[in-house]
């Protein structure tokens, strides 16, 4: 069975996608070999999220789940352009929780490279953003995300420079008749009559 | 030799002395004539005596005098030249020392360029500028004294971060703090005006050019610091909404909301009191930037680690000034006669526009970096704030902004007519429309959303040049039957009219580069070993071989790369290195950038790794498209306000020419 692995994972990992690849591998085999092709990502295991580690599968699930992987055709791993695309965008969100102020898009430190293949893996698994947001939050708190939660303790956060700039247009436009009015229209009815006998007067 | 030393900090300790006589004479002259007019003195002496110790600790550095503890501290005997200079402001004390020297110098300024201003106003806004120099002089000389000894002579220094050891962070923090100090002109007139009651349109007129100054240097120190952070810190951006990057950001904004309002006080006598306001505001932001900086509040890379103890002197600074010039605002801003009036349809509305929607961007920003720390040190809440949030919330603010600029620079002052407006810019706007809908042809972005930021940036970019340059054609009466003329009528267009359109292209040029990078950035990052390549678009990337160099006081490891564009012919042969700098044991990688003419291609190589089938190095490679016009469209901005201050009318010692005349 390992023989099996070790020809279906590099398969897999010379994909533009080894972490997935890679994830998976230590789910199956302790010593799989990991390191694909070339893939964007060759460090070292993950460190797994303890939270959302799935419990180790048994004998019997083994089988079954080798039967899948081997079904499934090899390029099920890889990321479509699309996938790709959300998890850089998602990269740009998180932040890289032993760096300094840098998202794990930007930094090159090992536990930003484990969060980056985390993410990816969650995304070949069908997770929506909303989920993997979710999910990490729940594991590292509301530091994680540069993005943060519109929430009621973010209101002010969110809604201030908006309403500054709604409240002063507003204003803008209320005060706007007023400099009409003493601007241009400055006369009232008895200055418009006192004139025009004025005008008068003089003809 | 070494008594120079005693030298410059004896001179440290008569700035801080001239600079409290500038300030108690003013007060005791109540703020004209008689011993009041010492004030000036003051000024020119303090100036002086601060530049002397200013002068005596590069020397001391350029001597690599280690009996001086921050010479001790940031420098080393093996340091080139330009980087021991630039290790005197590479330091919390010896940037402190910049910060005076450069404040000090621009109160002297006041006395030798105001002599024309009325002296009430100009001897209390010198009074105010001595007690801003006494503040953090003082602050300077008791809690950070760039100039103090060791008592034993070390042989060796410890040397500077070697990621500050660089030419663009050489200038960096000269250029942010004439810009940051600059402001402090601005605070002191608007304090002095607010004593004497009197606001009028000569006031901005004098206080326009110090602002253009400052903003201009401003804009040029935030440029020099993103451009070190895109090449020096290899991660390939250049704008990480850091907070320390906020810290600089936020007085720029507050200078350039200064900088359109003054216009329409001195051209229209309105918006006094806002004028006046925002004077305060963006000098509190240069302050507050130095306060974050250095209270160890934030981390960061641009941070300086330095205790809390000078973090609380700095806030006790921060809130006397500020509280003082904001309280007095309250008290007499109310006095302030309102000015011209304005149709709903004018310049000024448009400006107003301006102002408002450039202050709830800067709201933005300041909320952005303040509420992680409010949050933590209220409800001990840890949170982040980052790049999405802004480009969520400063951004549509900023491109509504945008929008308008050209519409504004079409109109006429007191009241214009829209609708001929909005005819003269159809073509410009609709030439805009064209090319980015040509530019994002061939973009096809992860959602719908994306693509349709990347169209709505190239269009604001395109408008700002277009429409801009439609101003240009209007001030010349441009007609297609009469080029030459028009061309002609070129040289008769005053600087400051160049100065403007420098600085609308500029930002449009700007916005082009930041939309074009923000979004079709590409990046791949993989372990290579010798041999290995990596493709990237349609770039092609090959490691061929290691090269060994010592330089002057590192040694480097680089790599050499051969680059293929899609055709399959070789570019160019990036050298990234990694730097290792014996004198602080630490190691720095140095990006190697291919320049093409708009976009770069920017390799830069990690530690090695031992792997299975021998060393391979992390490397990043990206591909950024029109990242030039990033640092290119700032430069021009500053140009333009560079410009505008060469105008005869601008000029800062005019206001002499005009009271004689």
């Amino acid at each position: 069975m390992k023989r099996l692995l070790s020809r279906t994972f590099p398969l897999v990992g010379s994909g533009p996608l080894v972490g997935s690849g890679a994830r998976k591998s230590i789910a199956f085999a302790s010593h799989g070999t990991m390191r694909g092709g070339g893939g964007l990502e060759t460090g070292p295991p993950p460190s797994r999220r303890k939270s959302v580690a799935p419990p180790p599968p048994q004998a019997g699930e083994y089988k079954v789940l080798l039967l899948i992987c081997l079904l499934l055709p090899c390029h099920a791993f890889a990321a479509t352009p699309r996938e790709e695309a959300r998890a850089r965008q998602l990269f740009t969100e998180v932040r890289c929780v032993q760096c300094q102020s840098e998202s794990i898009a930007d930094s090159d430190a090992r536990i930003a490279g484990d969060m980056r293949r985390e993410i990816r893996a969650d995304i070949a698994d069908g997770k929506s953003d909303a989920q993997i947001r979710k999910a990490l939050l729940a594991h590292y708190g509301d530091y994680v995300l540069f993005r943060p939660r519109f929430s009621l303790s973010n209101l002010l956060l969110w809604l201030t420079p908006p309403l500054i700039a709604l409240a002063g247009g507003g204003w803008l436009w209320a005060t706007r008749r007023k400099s009409v009015e003493s601007d241009v229209c400055a006369l009232s009815a008895e200055e418009e009559k006192k004139l025009h006998d004025l005008l008068k007067k003089r003809d | 030799m070494t008594h120079i030393n005693e030298i410059g900090a004896y001179c440290l300790v008569l700035a801080f002395c001239f600079s409290l006589a500038q300030a108690v004479f003013v007060v005791l002259g109540k703020g004209r004539g008689g011993i009041a007019r010492y004030a000036e003195g003051a000024s020119l002496a303090g100036a002086v005596s601060i530049v002397i110790a200013f002068a005596i600790l590069i020397l001391a550095f350029i001597r690599s005098d280690f009996s001086v503890v921050n010479v001790y501290e940031y420098s080393h005997t093996d340091k080139p030249l330009l980087y021991k200079i630039s290790g005197a402001w590479g330091s919390h004390e010896g940037s402190m020392l910049l910060w005076c020297t450069i404040l000090l110098v621009y109160g002297a300024l006041i006395t030798l360029r105001g002599q024309a201003l009325p002296e009430g106003l100009r001897l209390k806004a010198l009074g105010v500028q001595g007690g801003l120099g006494a503040a953090f002089v003082g602050f300077t000389l008791f809690s950070s004294n760039p100039l103090a000894r060791l008592a034993e002579v070390p042989l060796q220094g410890q040397s500077l971060n070697p990621a500050l050891q660089d030419p663009a962070l050489a200038f960096h923090p000269p250029m942010l703090y004439l810009g940051y100090v600059g402001m402090s002109v601005v605070f002191s007139f608007a304090v002095a005006a607010l004593i004497e009651g009197r606001l009028d349109r000569a006031w901005a007129r004098w206080v326009r050019p110090w602002v253009l100054l400052a903003w201009s240097c401003l804009t040029i120190g935030i440029t020099l610091g993103a451009f070190w952070a895109y090449y020096e810190l290899g991660w390939g951006g250049w704008w990480a909404w850091d907070p320390v990057e906020n810290a600089s950001f936020m007085p720029w904004l507050a200078a350039t909301a200064l900088l359109h309002s003054a216009i329409v006080m001195e051209k229209r006598d309105s918006l006094k009191a806002w004028t006046v306001f925002l004077g305060l505001l963006a000098f509190t932001f240069s302050m507050m930037g130095a306060f974050l900086v250095r209270s160890g509040l934030l981390t960061s890379v641009h941070a300086f680690a330095v205790d809390p103890q000078r973090g609380i002197l700095l806030a006790a600074i921060l809130l006397l000034t500020a509280g003082g010039g904001f309280a007095l605002f309250a008290l007499r801003a109310p006095a302030l006669a309102p000015g011209g009036l304005f149709a709903t349809v004018s310049r000024e509305t448009t400006l107003v526009l301006n102002n408002l929607l450039i202050s709830a961007a800067l709201c933005a920003v300041f909320l952005g970096t303040l509420y992680p720390i409010l949050m933590q040190a209220l409800f001990d809440k840890t949170m982040s704030v980052g790049a999405p949030y802004y480009l969520l919330v400063f951004c549509p603010i900023m491109v509504a902004a945008l929008l308008l600029v050209p519409l504004s620079t079409l109109m006429a002052w007191k009241r214009a007519d829209l609708k001929g407006v909005l005819q003269r810019l159809a073509a410009a706007f609709a030439v805009a429309v064209l090319a980015a809908a040509a530019g994002s042809l061939f973009y096809r972005g992860a959602t719908f959303l994306g693509e349709a930021e990347y169209l709505i940036g190239l269009i604001v970019g395109f408008w700002l040049i277009f429409g801009t340059v439609r101003t240009l054609m209007q001030a010349v009466d441009f007609r297609l039957n009469a080029v030459g003329t028009a061309l002609r009528r070129l040289t008769g267009v005053p600087l400051a009219t160049w100065g403007m359109v420098l600085a609308h292209v500029g930002l449009g040029v700007f916005v082009l580069g930041a939309v074009v990078e923000g979004h079709q950035k590409l990046s791949v990052m993989q372990g290579m070993a010798i041999g290995d390549s990596v493709r990237l678009g349609s770039y092609e990337l090959r490691f061929q071989s290691l090269y060994q160099k010592s330089g002057a006081n590192y040694d480097a490891q680089g790599g050499v790369f051969e680059l293929k564009d899609g055709r399959g012919k070789v570019i160019c042969r990036p050298k990234p290195q990694r730097r290792f700098y014996p004198a602080s044991n630490q190691v720095q990688s140095k990006v190697a950038l291919c320049f093409t003419p708009l976009d770069d291609l920017y390799v830069v190589m990690a530690e090695p790794q031992m792997a299975e089938a021998g060393m391979t190095w992390q490397v990043r490679f990206f591909y950024n498209p029109w990242v030039r016009l990033i640092f290119f469209g700032p430069l021009l901005m500053a140009l333009g306000g560079a410009l505008s201050l060469c105008d005869r009318r601008l000029r800062l010692g005019i206001v002499r020419k005009a009271a004689k005349g």
